[in-house]
């Protein structure tokens, strides 16, 4: 549907978005996830058009969009500050893009009442865009672009400047939105959870690269680079090399900062002696005044601190080795007020299954 | 601390009485009371003589209200105003560019666009006979490029009055709408676009609404100065260019007839007055703010 | 992202051709007279619209024009303090009005709008007003006042956004970390406000400097700014000199910005700048002092006149040999000095004003006698002009020239004889024709075309003179009196209405010019020195006129402002065919074409009525 072909965009000499390909499907709810300055707005602007590529070229199904304007593009957008006009009310607001076509007036008031009614503002036609709230104001935007049926609507990080309750509502409203009306959804933010629960496909941008283009859970489960992983929850890493084979054929074997022999299911991606990166997230570790079974990996250490977080609490372990860890133990496990009744300062073993963690090998 | 209270509230008032009474002070006795000088002294007789006897007459209205100065004014209102909409319809274009042009750009326009206020302005109009008259260089470039053969009479005429006008206004014209397109969100620009909008149609319904304070503002800038202005018309004008502002004058100077002169400003200051009325009805800023608040 | 338009840079909103173009030719329109006039400073030719080679004539004439450097001083001087002082009221009003909440606070803002929406005109008329009515002399003190007056409300307006604007939590950081409110006032509030308050003083001090309108109306003769004197130079004679003053103000303008613009950029730009910047202040600083001080020893006597009408270099012979610094003012016509001489306190030592006008102002009591005793060289006065009817005791005058107003025309261009003011009403010579911008001389002329008197007072006569003018008007170029010669040299009209001593300054370099005094008649004019109740310095207007009467020096004088001058003695000085022309000195025997401009009295007014509706037409 969408084919971004080798997209670059330079200002000067500084580059903002650096060869970017990427396809996107009909209908699909898609998010470019990425820290301020990753060059998302910037593929989001040439997507819309406000902006030129330096090089590369943008496809809407069987056209070449990359040299046409953006109000002959079958494109639209909701703005970050929604970018309501101000000296229209809500109904001339919503109507403009119909207007720009020449609609018939008849036409227009009928969908224009649809629209309304499809983001629930029915009671709020006449209202001036400074008179509604953020919330009903996002809502407004959203109408406006989708009563033009676009065939790409791209959204610019639009619930950021929301309360954390309607954000956090809204997010379902889009989801639902989105596949109530079968539009292909582009959206941009810096936020992984939004990322993580409206989005069928998420890509990772960092320093104008793709990073990781997948499926939310993949991305979590199977980071493919550190920057993934780190942005999208958090890891614990370890730098490493990989051992030479042992007998065991199922497993491979990782020395851990040239001290700790640990052991990976799988099979290992290169030849003995190749450095990694091995990571693994804290909710994957437990900790345990019992050594490791041999279907197990364990390092020792002992507690430095106790965070409690309510649902969790957050361990941090000082490694012989001297590397801090973090260990999140679910509060089940909770016992008067202590994790397992583990005092500070305790020597514990960290232990997890050989099936969990990631290995990286481009590093 | 109870008698620490009561001595700090009057130490608070004091001290907002001495920043508020000099230059309150000021204006009340180096404006407002000759103004109101000048309201008394135009229901006042005249001597004959220049001076003025304090008896109550209606004359002075009566006399400026005769058609003839009647015309005057109208043709006051007429130059300042089409040179006013003149400037704005120059400006407006000039305004919208160097709002959107690159920053280093943007500065040295504005300067460009300013530099003409750091010149005096009798300077600038002189000039300007230098450029109009009838050897001067435009009639000079004219006949260069044959376009005529005798030179064409500009100045002294309305033409050089008005064109002396739009002179002096323009680079008040365009700072405000420079501003509010300046203060104006990019987005909205895009929003109109992307939802179908072309160029002229963006410029129409977004841009142009955008400006309409920045415009206002500046017509208004513009038309009041203009409107009592002397010296343009005397220095560029000819024997049928005199405007409200020359009238005044002459009756502060050769004419010798103060409470003539007099009834003249009020009427003037009654057409300001009638202007910021109509400015402040459509383009209030307190009360649209209000307006969007309800 | 709000404010920065320009990054919207690949749609290339605003950007487009025709914008481009209209934002050029604005641009253009702006610049172009600017450059014109810094182009023709360096014209060879005194003509400003000709251009006549390449010269640096007028920048040697500026730069030794000695009142012209009084003038910027005296504008420096004004706008300085007006500026300091604007700004110190306008920061007061600024933090009253935004720091407090009382009772008729909106109003008071609301107020401070008014002088700045105001018509200056209206704010200038206002003060001459006040001015007057107190009977307090008009000069450094009352333009003070009004500059001020326009200048502090837009300080406090620019200063107070600036206040409403602050965050209030500074200041309660500062009293919370034990600050007392005055060092919280000093070190918190000011340098927050700092940068309004310097623009605030930049930008009074630019209105201030460039300000005409309220100058003219309450400056008097002893305080000229640099806007007074280019009006003076605009108006009552062209010289590229104006240019030369233009060009050094861009000058002085463009090296002030580019400074202020380096200094706030970094290292050796900034250094720059501020060596820049100190090399200005250090210029202005020096020059401020030295005319300062040697204006201090000077004594001042101010003559108000006509243009053209003494030659400057007696007054710096005068000067060398008494010290005393003649300041001359020029009128447009005699009811404007009769009008700047009768209201409140004038400031003038001398005036000149015509035979009429003497009788005027001695009804008016402003005139103070002569003291004959102190002017010996009176001996060589004509005595026929010594008791004119005006004022036989002939105490109150010195009579200074006559003359008789003719008709100017440009023998080039009219070939036809010219002996009749009729020729003025000729539609052939529509727009080429000039009358003078003077009531008594405009309707003088028009009721003796009609055979009328205009001594007699009749409404009805003054009625169809009136006629007459108004079916003359549509064929004029202008009403002028003072810049005749210029337009007739421009070929801008063919024929003025002229006195004959400008007359003959235009055919003593331009023959082709002639000077007709037409079958007609004509008017003559008498013109006399009179001394002011009010004189600030009498001494030295007797020394004065005494140095005047000095045959030698009226001699210099007749040959330089080509006028009559009843003193025999000095004509016997004159070289024979000056003395023989009789246009210099028209024959006194045959009066009978010829009158003296009487006091119309009580019939002014009616005469000024019927000008103004001329005027306004």
């Amino acid at each position: 549907m969408l084919e971004i072909k080798d997209v670059s965009k330079k200002y000067g000499s500084a580059v903002a978005v650096n060869s970017v390909s990427l396809r996107i499907e009909r209908g699909e709810f898609f998010c470019i996830l990425g820290p301020s300055g990753c060059g998302k707005t910037t593929l989001l602007r040439m997507i819309a058009g406000f902006e030129r590529p330096s090089s590369g070229r943008i496809r809407l199904e069987d056209t070449d969009i990359t040299d046409i304007p953006p109000y002959q593009r079958d494109v639209n957008t909701v703005f970050q500050n929604y970018a309501l006009f101000p000296h229209y009310s809500v109904f001339d607001n919503i109507a403009y893009g119909l207007r720009a076509k020449k609609c018939p007036a008849a036409e227009i008031s009928d969908r224009v009442e649809q629209a309304i009614a499809l983001v629930g503002l029915s009671d709020l036609a006449t209202r001036m865009p400074a008179q509604l709230s953020g919330g009903q104001q996002q809502r407004v935007a959203l109408a406006r672009a989708l009563i033009n049926r676009p065939k790409l609507l791209l959204l610019d990080e639009p619930l950021s400047a929301l309360d954390k309750k309607i954000s956090e509502q809204m997010r379902y409203e889009l989801a639902d939105l989105q596949a109530k009306t079968g539009i292909t959804f582009i959206y941009v933010t810096h936020n992984q959870a939004e990322a993580m629960t409206m989005a069928h496909r998420v890509v990772v941008m960092n320093n104008g690269c793709v990073e990781q283009c997948a499926s939310p859970t993949e991305l979590y489960q199977r980071p493919a680079t550190r920057f993934a992983a780190e942005f999208v929850g958090s890891m614990n890493f370890f730098d490493g090399t990989i051992e030479p084979m042992g007998g065991d054929t199922d497993t491979f074997g990782i020395l851990l900062e040239g001290q700790a022999h640990i052991r990976r299911r799988g099979q290992a991606d290169g030849k003995p002696g190749r450095s990694v990166v091995f990571g693994i997230r804290p909710e994957q570790l437990r900790v345990s005044l019992l050594e490791p079974k041999e279907y197990e990996n364990g390092l020792f250490g002992q507690i430095t601190r106790h965070v409690f977080m309510g649902d969790a609490t957050q361990l941090q372990i000082h490694l012989q080795n001297g590397k801090l860890i973090e260990v999140k133990v679910p509060n089940y496990l909770l016992a008067g007020d202590l994790v397992m009744a583990l005092e500070a300062n305790e020597q514990v073993w960290v232990i997890w299954s050989q099936g969990s963690g990631v290995v990286l090998y481009d590093v | 601390m109870m008698s620490r209270n009561p001595r700090r509230m009057l130490a608070r008032i004091g001290e907002l009485q001495v920043l508020l009474v000099p230059p309150a002070l000021w204006l009340l006795l180096f404006f407002l009371i000759p103004v109101a000088v000048i309201l008394a002294f135009s229901f006042t007789k005249t001597n004959g003589q220049g001076g003025i006897l304090l008896d109550f007459t209606m004359e002075h209205f009566k006399r400026a209200l005769d058609p003839l100065y009647l015309k005057l004014l109208g043709r006051s209102a007429m130059y300042a105003g089409l040179s006013t909409l003149i400037s704005a319809a120059m400006a407006l274009p000039a305004a919208c560019f160097i709002a959107f042009s690159p920053p280093k750009r943007q500065k040295l326009l504005l300067f460009l666009v300013f530099l003409p206020l750091w010149t005096n302005l009798l300077v600038r109009l002189f000039s300007f006979v230098v450029i109009l008259s009838d050897g001067g260089l435009l009639n000079q470039a004219l006949q260069t490029f044959s376009l005529t053969t005798e030179p064409l009479h500009l100045l002294n005429t309305p033409f050089a009055v008005i064109l002396g006008f739009i002179y002096w206004n323009l680079p008040y014209m365009i700072p405000p709408i420079f501003v509010s397109l300046d203060r104006m969100n990019v987005s909205l620009i895009e929003a109109s676009m992307d939802l179908g909008a072309g160029r002229m149609t963006t410029f129409r319904k977004i841009i142009l609404p955008q400006a309409a304070p920045g415009i206002a503002a500046g017509l208004v800038l513009c038309f009041i100065p203009a409107l009592g202005c002397f010296i343009i018309p005397d220095i560029l004008g000819g024997p049928d260019t005199m405007m409200i502002g020359n009238l005044i004058t002459s009756q502060f100077g050769q004419g010798r007839n103060w409470p003539f002169g007099s009834a003249l400003s009020s009427l003037l200051m009654l057409l300001v007055m009638l202007a910021i009325t109509l400015y402040l009805r459509f383009f209030n800023p307190a009360t649209q703010s209000a307006n969007g608040k309800r | 992202m709000a404010g920065n338009l320009s990054r919207s840079n690949d749609l290339r909103v605003g950007q487009g051709l025709f914008l481009k173009i209209s934002t050029a030719l604005c641009v253009l329109f702006l610049l172009a007279p600017l450059v014109v006039l810094i182009v023709y400073s360096f014209n060879a030719s005194r003509q400003v619209t000709v251009w006549g080679g390449f010269s640096l004539k007028w920048y040697v004439e500026a730069f030794l024009d000695r009142d012209l450097w009084t003038a910027i001083r005296n504008s420096m001087l004004v706008a300085g303090i007006s500026a300091t002082l604007s700004t110190i009221l306008g920061t007061m009003t600024a933090l009253a009005l935004g720091r407090y909440t009382f009772r008729g606070r909106s109003l008071c803002t609301g107020l401070l709008y008014v002088p700045v929406i105001m018509p200056e005109i209206i704010l200038g008329i206002a003060l001459l007003a006040l001015f007057v009515m107190l009977d307090l002399p008009r000069g450094f003190v009352s333009v003070l006042c009004g500059h001020i007056t326009f200048s502090f409300p837009f300080v406090a307006l620019l200063i107070l956004a600036r206040v409403k604007s602050l965050d209030r939590t500074m200041e309660e950081a500062s009293l919370d970390l034990g600050a007392s409110p005055w060092h919280t006032f000093c070190h918190v509030l000011l340098p927050a406000l700092a940068p309004s308050i310097v623009s605030g003083l930049l930008f009074s001090f630019t209105i201030s400097l460039d300000n005409f309108v309220v100058t003219f109306f309450t400056t008097g003769p002893q305080l000229t700014t640099l806007p007074m004197k280019v009006y003076s130079m605009v108006k009552f004679g062209l010289t590229p000199v104006v240019n030369v003053i233009s060009t050094l103000l861009i000058l002085f303008t463009g090296i002030t910005l580019m400074a202020i613009t380096w200094m706030q950029q970094d290292g050796a730009r900034r250094r720059l700048g501020m060596r820049l910047g100190l090399a200005l202040a250090a210029i202005l600083g020096i020059s401020f002092v030295v005319s300062l001080v040697s204006e201090a020893r000077q004594t001042n006597l101010v003559i108000g006149t006509w243009a053209g009408y003494m030659d400057p270099s007696l007054m710096d012979d005068f000067e060398s040999q008494t010290g005393i610094h003649v300041i001359l003012t020029y009128f447009n016509d005699g009811e404007e000095m009769l009008a700047k001489a009768s209201f409140g306190n004038p400031g003038f030592d001398l005036i000149i004003p015509a035979a009429y006008a003497v009788e005027t102002l001695r009804e008016l009591d402003l005139l103070a006698p002569f003291d004959f005793e102190r002017i010996p060289n009176i001996e060589h006065i004509d005595p026929r002009f010594r008791h004119l009817p005006f004022d036989p005791s002939g105490q109150y005058y010195i009579p200074y020239t006559y003359g008789v107003t003719g008709l100017a025309y440009n023998s080039e261009k009219i070939k036809e004889p010219v002996d009749s003011w009729r020729i003025l009403w000729d539609p052939r010579y529509q727009d080429r024709i000039a009358m003078f911008d003077d009531m008594l001389e405009t309707f003088h002329l028009a009721h003796r075309l009609l055979g009328y008197d205009m001594k007699d007072a009749d409404p009805a006569h003054l009625d169809a003179a009136y006629e007459l003018l108004l079916q003359q008007k549509p064929l004029l170029r202008k009403y002028e009196s003072n810049l005749v010669n210029d337009m007739l040299l421009r070929e801008e009209i063919y024929f003025g209405q002229n006195w004959n001593g400008n007359a003959l300054r235009l055919i003593a370099d331009h023959p082709q010019f002639k000077f007709v005094i037409p079958k007609e008649g004509s008017l003559m004019f008498a013109d006399n020195i009179c001394l002011l109740k009010t004189a600030p310095n009498p001494d030295a207007a007797h020394l004065f006129i005494d140095f005047l009467l000095q045959p030698e020096n009226t001699a210099r004088n007749i040959q330089t402002i080509q006028y009559a001058m009843p003193n025999p003695d000095a004509c016997l000085l004159l070289p024979q065919e000056l003395r023989e022309n009789m246009v210099l000195f028209p024959p006194l025997g045959d009066m009978s074409n010829l009158q003296i401009l009487p006091d119309y009295g009580t019939f002014l007014p009616k005469i000024n009525e019927r000008w103004v509706r001329l005027k306004s037409e």
